[in-house]
């Protein structure tokens, strides 16, 4: 059977975002491209794609998401996934070099790619969020590395790709001399903004990390520059599901290093991206569902570490105003746990301030303090 | 008077017990302490009257040390005893911990009467109303009934058996070539009257379970434990007093079976003398007549027939164990590792040479190669399908085969028809998938868990000057809409009621 769209898509860019090594970006998708990705040229639909191709990356999607926990299981990459998907090669694609002055190009691209957002939408399933991640947890990893070639002769530039051998033998004779730049995502989605909104494609990566809200929380801690992290209805959704709640902590409480100073950055921002919501009018089940989670990273970041842990100034404040008993009934566990958790015996936590945010928070919520 | 540790000890002691009962409970705790042997040849227990006409109970003994009557205090004190010291009619508390070197009377009773007590709270006269037997006291206890559960098979038995059940018995027992022995006994009913009873006493050692529980079940049969060497207490029962602290009150050819149920004890006198009870079997035959003229010839031992494996005719039981050829290691090796963890983990393996033998009843069947074993008792397995010819029983088998215990038995046929496998040597399936499994003992400080993935890298090729054209579906539509329907929702749906996934959170 000749090579299918879907074939050469899970080959060269799904299967390689998942388990590493290259992520061909072939020019850009068009909408009928991506027709032909989810309904096949003739008919076809996904479940036909190359079986093998198909079974490798679900099987490396499956092995990424068990990193976060019981969430869900699927025996095939969603259409979401990979509308999702062809929504990310086109932006990544724009970050070369030779398209980034190219306004025209842009604006297709815009207007394609804002199709392909609307055609994927908001996930509407544990399942579909699960799916998103777990194609997509790697993106903060993605990087482009250009190698900048010196010879006796010249130089010459190399966006992502090797330099042919031929530039590069002989070294000592030729006097050749190649430096290597990785280039992370962020640094190259920067590319992607413009002072004119037509031809501005940063919205469009926002709003797509916003349709992967798993993907969205495990990059809180992203530069604030191109896209900061908040809270959306998606991922307000997405703790509100108890398995759900559980990989969006482990993900919350994953670092590089996992040292205490750099998961206190990254609950920093989400504590920001709380006190965002607010300002913006977030509904009282909203700022129930951030609060419960707010208090449950507390409590859970402690009882890994075996010590009330550094940062987490929102969470502690809560407990403050809460007491152990209504934060124990808050996280579901027993008062003891939490006293024993966060050493309340030995070193009780106070409210700094009457008017600290997390009043209101509670007030929002509709939860009643305890008298001090 | 003081002894050599200074303690204030006279020639004798007494305990004072208030009731029959503690004094039943000062024997049996000295019996079960061991002191109660070395006592009994000086002890005497009176019964005594006080001034308010209560009884009570006194146990005198020979003092000999402070050691000794330490001893006799503290179980004394445990069954509510009071101890005393001294001698003729008058005795002082004997030492406690409040007066480590005992007591003295500070002034002697005008009318001490029969014995005189003197304790640190009272002083007090007693007149001796009786003398009590410590061998009467025993023989008038009735044994009480031990809990089942604690109740053991003995080594020896015991078994009074009416007149008129006796030869039944005697003959059972010698039909089952019992190692039992026989005798009559005779003895007087006591109390008023003076006839004599006749019983057949029957004696076996270490007897069967069954055997056991049949004469024990056999109305007009008591059956009887030995407890010391001269009594016997029937079986489930056990006398208040350890009766093996008590041999010197029994004479040394006196055999004394204590009955329960208010029956009193047997007393004989003498040890009756036991036959076995082959020797007292009658032998007639029922058959009238008997044949005349019969030749006899010498009893070959044996018929030399030879041990052989036939088709069965009986259905197939259950599999139990499995022969497979030694050179089909490998792929027994490879169909064990497939079986389920449950089925696996039923089956152990022993090696020989030439044979790898699996036993696991439930287990061995689900491999698909070897030759399958049933067992029909007694760890004695045949091929399935077939039987033995002779048939003969398992048991019989391993005693002709001389085949000790703890082997298994395979009927192979053939010139050697029997293979034992000591049970020791199978060993469980599970061991044996895997002979060795390297372990890395990993640093203290481990690496990153990501250590080692490759890195996704952006591999790109520039668009081309057209891409707006000439990029793949830049002149196809879109896809059609998502399945929105409820179906494809039913997997784990979102609550619904919260706002759009859009970065202002305010809908839209």
């Amino acid at each position: 059977m000749a090579d299918q769209p879907i074939d050469r898509f899970l080959r060269g860019f799904v299967t390689p975002l998942i388990t590493g090594g290259h992520v061909h970006i072939d020019g850009v998708l068009g909408p009928g491209a991506l027709d032909d990705l989810v309904s096949g040229p003739k008919g076809m639909n996904l479940a036909q794609a190359d079986g093998k191709l198909m079974a490798d990356a679900v099987n490396a999607a499956r092995m990424q998401l068990a990193r976060f926990g019981p969430t869900t299981d699927f025996v095939t990459i969603t259409e979401d996934a990979i509308g999702l998907c062809a929504v990310w090669h086109n932006l990544i694609a724009m970050t070369h070099p030779d398209a980034v002055t190219r306004t025209g190009l842009r604006q297709k691209v815009r207007e394609w790619t804002a199709q392909f957002l609307e055609w994927v939408g908001p996930p509407r399933t544990a399942q579909e969020i699960a799916m998103r991640h777990a194609v997509l947890a790697r993106l903060e990893e993605l990087g482009r590395v250009d190698t900048d070639v010196t010879f006796w002769a010249g130089s010459a530039r190399y966006i992502g790709v090797l330099p042919p051998n031929r530039l590069t033998a002989w070294k000592s004779v030729r006097r050749v001399n190649e430096q290597k730049t990785r280039h992370d995502l962020f640094t190259l989605l920067a590319t992607l903004a413009h002072p004119l909104p037509e031809f501005d494609l940063l919205p469009l990566a926002d709003h797509a990390l916003a349709l992967s809200p798993l993907t969205d929380l495990a990059l809180c801690d992203r530069p604030d520059a191109p896209l900061p992290f908040r809270w959306t209805g998606a991922s307000l959704a997405m703790l509100a599901d108890d398995a759900l709640r559980g990989a969006a902590m482990r993900v919350a409480l994953t670092s590089e290093g996992n040292t205490p100073d750099a998961i206190a950055r990254r609950i920093a921002m989400i504590d920001r991206a709380t006190m965002h919501a607010m300002a913006i009018g977030a509904p009282p089940t909203a700022v129930g569902i951030l609060i419960a989670f707010h208090l449950e990273l507390l409590v859970s970041e402690a009882l890994a570490r075996g010590a009330p842990p550094p940062g987490q100034a929102l969470a502690y404040e809560l407990v403050a105003r809460l007491g152990p008993e209504r934060t124990a009934h808050l996280c579901r566990v027993s008062t003891q746990v939490i006293i024993d958790a966060l050493r309340l015996d030995e070193r009780p936590i106070r409210a700094q301030s009457q008017h600290g945010p997390g009043g209101a928070l509670l007030a929002r919520a509709g939860i009643a303090e305890v008298s001090p | 008077m003081p002894d050599a540790r200074g303690v204030a000890l006279g020639p004798l002691g007494i305990v004072l017990l208030q009731s029959a009962e503690r004094l039943v409970a000062f024997l049996r705790a000295s019996g079960e302490e061991g002191a109660l042997d070395e006592l009994l040849d000086s002890m005497r227990i009176l019964q005594v009257l006080s001034p308010l006409r209560t009884r009570e109970m006194v146990v005198e003994v020979q003092s000999a040390s402070s050691h000794r009557m330490d001893r006799i205090a503290s179980i004394a004190r445990l069954v509510g005893g009071m101890v005393f010291t001294g001698s003729g009619r008058h005795f002082v508390k004997y030492r406690d911990a409040q007066a480590p070197f005992g007591y003295d009377a500070g002034e002697l009773l005008p009318d001490p009467g029969d014995l005189a007590l003197y304790h640190d709270r009272f002083s007090q006269p007693y007149r001796l109303e009786r003398t009590i037997g410590v061998r009467d006291l025993i023989l008038r206890l009735a044994p009480v009934h031990v809990p089942r559960t604690r109740a053991e098979t003995p080594r020896a038995l015991y078994a009074l058996v009416r007149i008129g059940l006796g030869e039944s018995v005697v003959g059972y027992l010698s039909r089952w070539n019992a190692p039992a022995r026989v005798a009559l006994v005779e003895w007087e009913r006591g109390g008023t009257s003076t006839s004599v009873e006749r019983a057949y006493l029957l004696v076996l050692q270490h007897p069967q379970p069954r055997f056991v529980q049949l004469l024990k079940s056999l109305p007009g049969v008591k059956v009887f434990v030995p407890d010391g060497e001269r009594t016997a207490v029937e079986y489930g029962y056990r006398h208040p007093i350890p009766l093996s602290s008590c041999t010197p009150l029994f004479g040394a050819e006196e055999m004394v079976l204590f009955r329960s149920g208010g029956e009193g004890a047997v007393v004989l006198s003498q040890k009756p003398p036991f036959i076995d009870v082959q020797a007292v079997t009658t032998l007639a035959s029922e058959s009238g007549q008997p044949a005349a003229n019969v030749k006899t010839k010498p009893i070959e031992g044996k018929f030399h027939l030879v041990l052989t494996l036939v088709p069965s005719t009986t259905s197939p039981k259950r599999v139990s164990a499995l022969l497979v050829s030694a050179q089909e290691r490998d792929t027994l090796g490879r169909a064990l590792a497939v079986l389920p963890p449950t089925a696996l983990s039923k089956i152990s393996a022993a090696f020989t040479d030439t044979t790898i033998y699996l036993y696991g009843p439930d287990g061995v069947q689900n491999l698909p190669l070897g030759t399958l074993f049933e067992e029909i008792g007694q760890n004695v397995f045949v091929p399935l399908g077939m039987t033995m010819s002779p048939p003969l029983p398992p048991d019989v088998l391993r005693q002709i085969a001389r085949i000790e215990s703890g082997m298994r038995v395979f009927v192979t046929g053939g010139a050697y028809p029997l293979t034992a496998v000591p049970e020791s040597a199978f060993v469980p399936a599970t061991r044996l998938l895997v002979s060795d499994v390297p372990v890395h003992e990993d640093s203290p400080i481990a690496p990153p868990l990501d250590g080692d993935r490759v890195l996704p890298d952006i591999w790109p090729s520039p668009p081309g000057m057209l891409a707006g054209i000439t990029s793949p579906g830049a002149r196809g539509g879109m896809p059609p809409p998502r399945d929105l329907s409820a179906a494809a929702l039913a997997q784990g749906a979102v609550p619904p009621g919260l706002p759009p996934p859009d970065r202002s959170g305010q809908g839209g």
